[in-house]
């Protein structure tokens, strides 16, 4: 699920022009941007909501999105990926439960300021569960703890080239 | 009075030699896109004819947007806008004249749609209904449909004859403009991916009977196979196994709930829990439509103690 940016998609929006032909300004060209950044699986077994909420997740921890970086609306994510607005809406609300996103009046959405500002303590009760999965899964698919730590490592490392190559893509866009 | 967009409650309908529809009652949510899934023959559109009023029931009873079917017709024929499977309109008309003849019955209806709509879809308003293509048709029954101002939209496989370019269209539409209102759109498709991406509710009905009504996501969040090698164990009658199916030397165990719990129980009892796998919508479809085979211990020298029920 956890792709580079820019890799999924339907790419229909590469290239953001108004009506008039004159190209929009760069926060409109900001929120195409993760509109098709964005995209999800709709047969896989993962509910579509959790795909949406990863996805932004990631972009944050891989540094493509940044705090102040607006999201696109519920209805423009909805119509652009296909899904339903309730879809939308409750992966933006799980986010912004979480702190990870805000919307201020007027409804727009954004990466909040300091998603990482919570206690240490509270991050890591945040992170149990998936810690807990990735164990019991582990376990259930006869891996040594030692793969399993393995694979964890080779994700962490994965997400720093994600780094990297996001650097790239925000000269390209800011 | 209920605030859902249909209810229904223990629904009958007879026809000579078949129970078309057996018992069904449904809730369907208002501003959600509602999955009406089954086979041929399964009752789907019997079911829709008795929610339009096309058809009386002949046990039961159901409401559309509150209103009571049988009595309340006229206003949920205002308030509901109805896709039928067999799309034939009178033949000698244009789209034009169409749009014309239908915008009388709605209050609510809206040419600025006719106009979006008609372009959208790139329907030739002006040539005789009978000499369109199938797909051409069907864009026009979904303009017609689309420019009501609906409440509720029922659409009967309104997929039939569409280009894959034209259902990504509609699929915007739909998402963008319906839902995106807080308006309900209830859909019954054989296009299990187009429902499945952008239904939030399905509700899947075989022989006229409901066999599952849920929330998708929760679906997805929760039913697994458990895959067990070797060492089978009888079939519980757990409520949360809704089937046991075998292939070869394994048994697969569709869980609705608590699927790690009940792998963990099954390792306990002395099984092999081979895989617990998360599965999408045309899986659990099949699974649950088609008879599986039963599994039992015999087959694959089973455990002398059942799974006990405390699960």
């Amino acid at each position: 699920m956890a792709t580079a940016p820019g890799s999924g998609g339907r790419g229909k929006l590469c290239v953001p022009r108004r009506r008039d032909g004159r190209a929009l300004d760069k926060a409109t060209v900001a929120v195409y941007q993760y509109s098709m950044l964005l995209h999800v699986n709709p047969a896989s077994g993962v509910p579509t909501y959790l795909q949406i909420e990863t996805q932004v997740k990631h972009y944050i921890a891989a540094g493509a999105l940044v705090p102040g970086d607006a999201l696109p609306s519920v209805r423009k994510l909805a119509a652009d990926l296909r899904i339903s607005t309730n879809t939308v809406a409750r992966a933006y609300q799980n986010l912004e439960r979480d702190g990870v996103l805000r919307t201020v009046q007027g409804g727009r959405t954004y990466v909040a300021e300091n998603p990482g500002s919570f206690l240490k303590s509270e991050r890591v009760r945040r992170l149990r569960p998936y810690a807990r999965q990735i164990a019991v899964e582990g376990t259930q698919l006869r891996l040594e703890p030692r793969e399993i730590m393995e694979l964890v490592q080779q994700e962490l490392d994965a997400l720093e080239g994600v780094d990297e190559r996001s650097g790239d893509l925000e000269r390209e866009t800011r | 009075m209920n605030d859902l967009a249909i209810w229904s409650e223990k629904l009958v309908k007879i026809y000579p030699g078949v129970r078309a529809v057996d018992g069904l009652s449904l809730n369907v949510p208002r501003g959600v896109a509602y999955g009406f899934l089954g086979r041929n023959g399964a009752g789907k559109t019997s079911t829709i004819r008795i929610l339009l009023g096309l058809a009386r029931p002949t046990e039961g009873r159901a409401t559309v947007l509150g209103f009571s079917v049988g009595r309340d017709q006229v206003a949920i024929l205002e308030r509901t806008a109805f896709v039928s499977e067999s799309k034939t309109l009178y033949g000698d008309l244009t789209p034009r004249e169409l749009v014309r003849f239908t915008r009388g019955f709605y209050p609510n209806w809206s040419d600025q749609a006719v106009t979006k709509y008609s372009r959208l879809f790139e329907i030739p308003m002006d040539r005789p209904f009978s000499k369109l293509s199938q797909g051409n048709r069907t864009k026009v029954y979904l303009l017609l449909a689309l420019s009501q101002g609906a409440d509720l939209l029922v659409l009967d496989e309104p997929g039939m004859g569409l280009d894959p370019v034209v259902v990504d269209e509609f699929l915007r539409v739909l998402v963008e403009d319906v839902i995106g209102d807080g308006r309900t759109v209830f859909i019954s498709s054989h296009q299990l991916a187009d429902v499945e991406q952008i239904a939030d509710w399905v509700g899947l009905i075989d022989q006229g009977k409901l066999l599952l009504e849920a929330r998708l996501d929760d679906i997805k969040s929760q039913f697994r196979w458990v895959t067990v090698a070797g060492n089978a164990l009888p079939p519980t009658k757990s409520p949360e196994v809704l089937l046991v199916a075998r292939e070869g030397d394994f048994c697969k165990y569709l869980v609705k709930k608590d699927a790690e719990a009940f792998a963990a129980e099954l390792s306990r009892q002395g099984a092999t829990v081979a895989e617990v796998s998360p599965l999408g919508l045309r899986e659990i479809f099949l699974a649950l439509v088609r008879k599986e085979e039963a599994c039992t211990s015999g087959n694959v020298g089973g455990v002398p103690a059942p799974i006990s029920s405390a699960l």
